[in-house]
């Protein structure tokens, strides 16, 4: 199995998904705790517009997605104190206008789009090395953003009205945070693809939380644990195809670990704290 | 300042969804008053401490912080909110809550400091909470997170203060004690105090106003009868306690006639 390791493909899958882990715990954590699941999977969906006009004008799918997540960030991160009874459906529009771009412009691009499933679900084992640096990058940005925000992204999670008494500018500060939870989604797009990238900013976030008690140690946590599960995803993937023949994408492997360690963790902490057992969510 | 007045309020009516629900609201609280402030459930006193606050605008009159808008004097007043509506849950320390009440006095993109963190420890100690620093605030019990809010709104040293019913998940002894711990803040700071505690509250408080979609003050602690029929706008009866005496509404009233 380790032999896998000396491929230069399974190399950079590896870089990639250590990387992505880094943004899927930092922001994910966010994701949970602020409760923004939903907008997040707004704008994963809305991602695949900007693939799909990438492959129609013929520039790199990710660039287009970068473009498309941020656009529909500052787009939701505007209405969201403006629109506060329909800003649900808002959502869903974001999320299904997205998809029905992407289908549109894939469809008016000449010839046939080979890899979109991998948009879809993820390619990790595809990602040319100049994405692995790519990724690197939002990284960065990603986390200069929380390192220099960390108390005021910490207020208005936990409290937005005192946030705002205080004197926070506190719609400034939610549209930097969805601008960093989009740059995070298209680092996560190599991995899991638009539909799975929810479940990578969620499910090791809210295990996190089963252990943590401040926002510092669930983000480590949370890398961690989507660094262990990309990993093992990765590994699962490669052996099934090399023992069995079995050729399975990484991405739902990666999902389905997360998911299951998600369920251990529950049951222990039930088990090991009975006095006290947090949720998930 | 100019005017000694902490708070100047004139002629402020404010209409949600075409009901009005302030009316012509006048209130001048002098530097260094502890107005005790009564009223029915939606009455309207929330609304007005968030008028105060600046997270509503009025649709008339003026409203003036030390004679300043409330956006300006915004990151300066104390509060406390009526309910936590945050997550029991939330990975936060009862310290990192304390620090957010000087949030407004630290810049964009800085940490606090070690003199920020002793500052709240300062304030949770004046709760009585010093020793709980480090806990989750979920493992707080309710009138131990109230302290905490408490210790929020203090750690900024705000020269008013306005607090939404602080003690609404407290003990009667508890209560006491934030009463007795607000009333030795004054002079020096100015307190708008909602509560539902008139009998309690009557012993610390300089002033008191009830308020029921119009506002009516009263310049001294004692609660009258008449003071309350006219906040609470109908008949109400008075029932001594041991400890204090509560508010009795009658079923709705004037709904049923």
């Amino acid at each position: 199995m380790l032999e896998a390791l000396s491929f230069p493909f399974f190399q950079r899958a590896l870089a990639t998904a250590l990387l992505a882990s880094v943004a899927c715990g930092v922001i994910g954590t966010y994701v949970v705790v602020k409760r923004i699941s939903s907008i997040s999977g707004g704008l994963s969906h809305a991602a695949f517009g900007g693939v799909g006009l990438g492959y129609w004008l013929g520039f790199s799918p990710i660039l287009g997605a970068t473009g498309f997540t941020l656009a529909a960030g500052a787009g939701l991160g505007w209405a969201y104190r403006r629109l506060p009874s329909g800003f649900d459906t808002l959502i869903s529009m974001v999320w299904a206008v997205g998809m029905a771009l992407g289908i549109l412009f894939v469809a008016l691009t000449p010839g046939y789009a080979p890899d979109l499933m991998s948009y879809l679900f993820g390619s990790i084992l595809f990602v040319p090395a100049s994405d692995v640096w790519g990724v690197a990058a939002l990284d960065g940005v990603v986390l200069l953003g929380v390192f220099f925000l960390f108390d005021e992204f910490q207020a208005i999670s936990f409290d937005e009205e005192f946030a705002e008494v205080a004197g926070l500018p506190v719609g400034l500060l939610f549209q930097i945070l969805l601008a960093l939870t989009s740059l995070a989604i298209v680092t996560l797009i190599r991995v899991a693809g638009v539909i799975l990238v929810i479940a990578l900013l969620t499910i090791p976030a809210a295990t996190a939380r089963q252990w943590t008690t401040r926002l510092r140690p669930m983000m480590c946590l949370a890398t961690l644990l989507s660094a262990a599960c990309s990993v093992a995803g990765l590994f699962l993937a490669y052996d099934l195809s090399d023992r069995l023949d079995l050729r399975l994408p990484s991405g739902p492997l990666i999902i389905l670990l997360a998911v299951a360690l998600f369920g251990v963790s529950s049951a222990a902490r039930a088990i090991w704290r009975p006095r006290k057992i947090r949720g998930g969510s | 300042m100019m005017n000694g007045l902490a708070l100047d309020i004139r002629d402020v009516s404010l209409t949600l969804r075409r009901e009005p629900v302030l009316e012509q609201i006048h209130l001048q609280l002098k530097q260094g008053e502890f107005l005790g402030l009564i009223g029915p459930n939606g009455g309207g006193k929330s609304l007005l401490l968030k008028l105060i606050l600046g997270l509503i605008e009025p649709d008339t009159g003026q409203l003036r912080v030390f004679g300043r808008s409330p956006k300006e004097v915004r990151g300066t007043i104390g509060y406390v909110p009526q309910h936590a509506r945050f997550d029991m849950d939330f990975p936060i320390s009862a310290l990192d809550v304390v620090l957010m009440g000087l949030l407004g006095k630290k810049r964009l993109f800085r940490r606090f400091g070690g003199k920020a963190k002793r500052q709240a420890l300062m304030a949770l100690e004046r709760v009585h909470l010093g020793h709980l620093a480090d806990r989750q605030i979920g493992e707080l019990s309710g009138g131990e997170r109230q302290r905490v809010l408490i210790a929020r709104a203090l750690c900024l040293d705000a020269p008013l203060l306005l607090l939404d019913e602080p003690t609404s998940s407290l003990d009667p002894q508890n209560a006491t004690e934030v009463y007795k711990l607000l009333a030795d803040l004054t002079p020096q700071r100015t307190i708008l105090l909602v509560s539902h505690d008139v009998g309690i509250v009557c012993g610390y408080i300089h002033s008191i106003a009830c308020l029921n979609r119009r506002l009516v003050y009263h310049p001294s602690n004692q609660m009258t009868q008449e003071l309350l029929e006219l906040g609470y706008g109908f008949p109400v009866e008075v029932v001594e306690h041991p400890h204090h005496c509560r508010i009795l509404e009658p079923h709705s009233r004037e709904s049923a006639s």
